[in-house]
């Protein structure tokens, strides 16, 4: 997997996330910091690229969402350990607040930026996942920190980022955000009207320390989609609830625990992030949100035999329950 | 960088030809701007370090080579000084006698002081800014500018004077009068904002001294169990809410307790707060939780305040590989143990809500807690909260355990709160709280 980790230890801890095991977890990584590897390492050369894979299983159908659940767990205690090593001793001044926007549970990124901080000599408070802008604002007010670094992970997270952007700036501090709801140019955050943006926690330490001490509110969005954005993010689960029904209603089925497993449990799941994702599409001002979100859902549903097909279908009746606003109408005859 | 920001200083502080009127104007919009940009900038902030650090990054380098703001606090000065391409520096000195320094003097009248410090053996010098600058540490940071052209002007709010800001240029460059006008006007926009920012912190830190004690604890390590939780307030801003829980006690013998409190928000903490203690000094009397649920209900009735309190009480305690459970209950949703094989069992344990009947019995009922094995404990904010068509429900939470992890505690507490936070999407909630202890004993 990769040059620097042994494959055995790369294959000993994706074993060990699959059991939902701590302890076999931790004893890979012991292994490894017994070898000379540093904490760092250990977080971007093992952790992270088997929550990767991860990901893959679970959209492959192999693995269960509780063993997806179960499998973060354990790769965020084995980080908080990491952590706790290689944090610079008697940090001091005004920290970096590091957390998850609203209704974001990817906690386990934040928590690796958090620590590329730490090891930098930067303090840190980390707030973990699904802050709300209020518990945000208050956190500013109490430690008048030198900035807010907010991870996002969904696409359909966007217009909440929108949001604490603008409360975080409201008290003139700078906000720099990073995850995998952006782009790898930083289109997305420029247009949310983030201060910075990085895309690796290794490159968030640079981008903290170059950015301004004080930041004038955010100007208001005025890109076309912009307003659609908000309406269409107020009322996601209605849509989200109408495209369910048609969907479901087109294909019967007369087994009564359809609904509760496979391709019929996926799109109940999935379709308020799918709904969210216009949204995120149209405050980012930027379609790929979308085509992702299309992408993904299809590989999954195609892996949990949904008839062939049903997802032009979904982005069609997407399409006729947003015909009334018009920007998003057109993303989704691209889509 | 340097030549702009001595083109904006000029362009800010510079005297201008009483003729020249387009200068003039160009100068009074830019000021204008200054002090607009001043007054969002450190208000904002409402945190009083940052606010002092902000108004010094406004003032260096674009009006000024070298500012120092200092703030009397409880009988000392503290001081924090910001030289051009520099770190803010701090330092903290006696407070000034009011006719013994220029510094004292400014604070004591309210007027402003401007000086030249000219050249001189540099001892003299140095004796002479130390009327102005009183840490020696902040002075050297001056060694650079000399002459000095030294301005200080006294930050006053609510009638009186709380601190000074002393502002320094290279001689020659200089403050005309209009100068001078301009920054006390912005010494006092300052000024108001630093004495709210500072009243605030305040009384911020009061409120957090008292609150405490009300906010969840953390949660202790407990030999052979795991422990996790969740909380979540209905009135964020304020961070206190009336459900809780609390874990205590040590080696073999623990209790727990989740609970909800009438009200929410900072009232109701106060009473949560009041009820944990409540418990944690019943505890200490006979460890069953139905004699802790007596005695705390013997309590409250005979405070009789009318206010009411739904509580589970559980004592754990290790006996071989097991947890045995003893929970009593008190008009409180009952809690859920999580099997490895994936059974899910309802603890029918009930009881009469806590504070309105004298001399209520509760009883304990026991439940072995298997190796792997969690008991979740939870508030009614759980079943309650309102979703898109309906609430959340007991069937939902079904759902969402047996179809969840069950390996890891951390991990069936976040299931449970990721689905509550994805059904409740944007809409007000009750205060929420869950906990769960988690069996940690290897598996057989
Ligand atoms: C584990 C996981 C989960 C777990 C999370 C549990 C937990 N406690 O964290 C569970 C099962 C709960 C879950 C649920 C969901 N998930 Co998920 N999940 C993942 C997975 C597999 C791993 C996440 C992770 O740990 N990544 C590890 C780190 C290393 O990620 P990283 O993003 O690369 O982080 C680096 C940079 O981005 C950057 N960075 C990150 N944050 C920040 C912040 C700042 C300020 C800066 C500067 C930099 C920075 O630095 C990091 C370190 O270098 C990812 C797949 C993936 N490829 O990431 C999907 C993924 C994030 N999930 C996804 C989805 C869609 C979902 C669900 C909607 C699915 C569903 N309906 O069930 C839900 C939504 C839950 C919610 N509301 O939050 C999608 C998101 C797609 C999108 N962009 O919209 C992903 C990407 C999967 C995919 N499509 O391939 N998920």
């Amino acid at each position: 997997m990769n040059a620097g980790v042994g494959e055995r230890s790369s294959a000993d801890y994706l074993d060990a996330l699959s059991r939902g095991d701590r302890r076999a977890a931790q004893a890979v990584v012991e292994r490894l910091r017994r070898e000379g590897m540093s904490p760092l390492d250990v977080m971007t050369q093992v952790i992270a690229p088997a929550q990767y894979r991860v990901g893959e299983l679970w959209a492959d159908d192999s693995w269960s969402v509780a063993q997806e659940h179960a499998a973060t767990a354990v790769s965020e205690s084995v980080l908080a350990v990491l952590t706790a090593d290689t944090e610079a001793p008697g940090l001091s001044g005004a920290p970096v607040v590091v957390s998850c926007v609203e209704q974001e549970w990817h906690a386990l990124p934040a928590g690796l930026v958090a620590a590329h901080l730490r090891a930098a000599g930067i303090p840190v408070s980390y707030l973990g996942a699904n802050s709300s802008a209020d518990q945000l604002v208050r956190h500013v007010h109490e430690l008048g920190p030198r900035a807010v670094a907010l991870s996002c992970s969904l696409g359909a997270s966007l217009p909440r980022v929108r949001r604490q952007i603008e409360a975080v700036r409201a008290t003139g501090t700078p906000v720099i955000v990073g995850g995998s709801a952006f782009d790898p140019a930083g289109r997305r955050a420029a247009t949310l009207g983030a201060t910075a943006y990085a895309a690796t926690g290794a490159l968030a330490v640079p981008a903290v320390q170059g950015l301004p001490r004080a930041v004038p509110p955010a100007d208001p969005l005025v890109h076309p989609g912009a307003d659609e954005a908000v309406i269409v993010q107020a009322e996601r689960e209605a849509i989200a609830a109408n495209i369910r029904r048609r969907v479901f209603a087109a294909h019967p089925s007369d087994d009564p625990v359809a609904e509760t497993s496979g391709w019929r449990k996926a799109l109940t799941d999935h379709l308020p992030h799918l709904v969210g994702a216009v949204a995120g599409a149209l405050v980012a001002d930027d379609a790929t949100v979308l085509d992702d979100a299309v992408t993904w859902l299809d590989h999954v549903l195609s892996h949990r035999a949904a008839p062939s097909g049903l997802t032009d279908e979904l982005v069609q009746a997407l399409a006729a329950e947003l015909r009334e606003h018009p920007v998003a109408a057109r993303l989704l005859t691209r889509a | 960088m340097s030549s702009t920001a001595r083109e904006t200083a000029d362009d800010l502080l510079a005297p201008v030809e009483s003729t020249d009127v387009e200068a003039r104007l160009r100068q009074s919009s830019r000021r204008a701007m200054f002090l607009a940009q001043a007054a969002r900038r450190v208000g904002g902030s409402m945190h009083a370090e940052r606010a002092v650090d902000l108004v010094l990054e406004l003032l260096v380098p674009e009006a000024v080579d070298w500012a120092q703001l200092v703030v009397l606090e409880g009988g000392v000065l503290n001081c924090h000084a910001l030289l051009r391409g520099h770190d803010v520096q701090r330092a903290s000195v006696p407070a000034p006698r009011a006719g013994t320094s220029t510094l004292g003097r400014v604070m004591a009248r309210g007027l402003t002081d401007l000086s030249l410090v000219s050249m001189g053996s540099e001892d003299d010098v140095d004796g002479a800014l130390a009327s102005a600058v009183p840490a020696p540490e902040l002075r050297q940071s001056l060694a650079g500018i000399r002459p000095i052209d030294l301005l200080v002007i006294p930050l006053a709010a609510r009638g009186r004077s709380f601190g000074a800001l002393t502002l320094a240029r290279h001689a020659g460059s200089g403050f005309d009068q209009e100068a001078v006008s301009f920054l006390e006007e912005l010494a006092g926009s300052v000024a108001v904002t630093l004495d709210a920012t500072r009243t605030l912190a305040d009384s911020r830190r009061v409120a957090g001294v008292l609150s405490r004690d009300l906010a969840p604890p953390n949660l202790p390590t407990m030999p052979g169990a795991q422990l996790a939780a969740y909380y979540r307030v209905a009135f964020e801003h304020e961070a206190l809410g009336g459900d809780f829980y609390d874990i205590h006690g040590g080696e073999d013998d623990w209790t727990a307790v989740v609970g909800d409190v009438c009200g929410k928000g900072v009232e109701a903490a106060v009473l949560t707060g009041r009820v944990r203690q409540a418990v944690r000094t019943a505890a200490l009397v006979d460890r069953s939780p139905a004699s802790i649920l007596r005695l705390v209900n013997n309590v409250m009735v005979a405070e009789g305040d009318g206010t009411f309190v739904t509580a589970v009480c559980a004592r754990v305690r290790r006996a071989g590989d097991d947890l045995r459970l003893d929970v009593a209950a008190a008009g409180h949703p009952e809690p859920y143990v999580l099997r490895t094989t994936g059974e899910l069992e309802r603890v029918s344990a009930g009881g009469t809500v806590l504070g309105l009947f004298d001399d209520t019995e509760y009883a304990d009922v026991s439940v072995p807690l298997y190796a792997g094995d969690t008991v979740l404990f939870f508030t009614d904010g759980v079943l309650e909260a309102p979703g898109f068509e309906e609430r959340f429900g007991e069937d939902r939470l079904h759902q969402v355990l047996q179809s969840g992890p069950r390996n890891d505690v951390t991990a069936v507490v976040e299931t449970v709160a990721m689905a509550l936070s994805d059904h409740l999407g944007d809409r007000a909630h009750d205060d929420i709280a869950i906990l769960g202890v988690q069996n940690s004993a290897p598996t057989p």
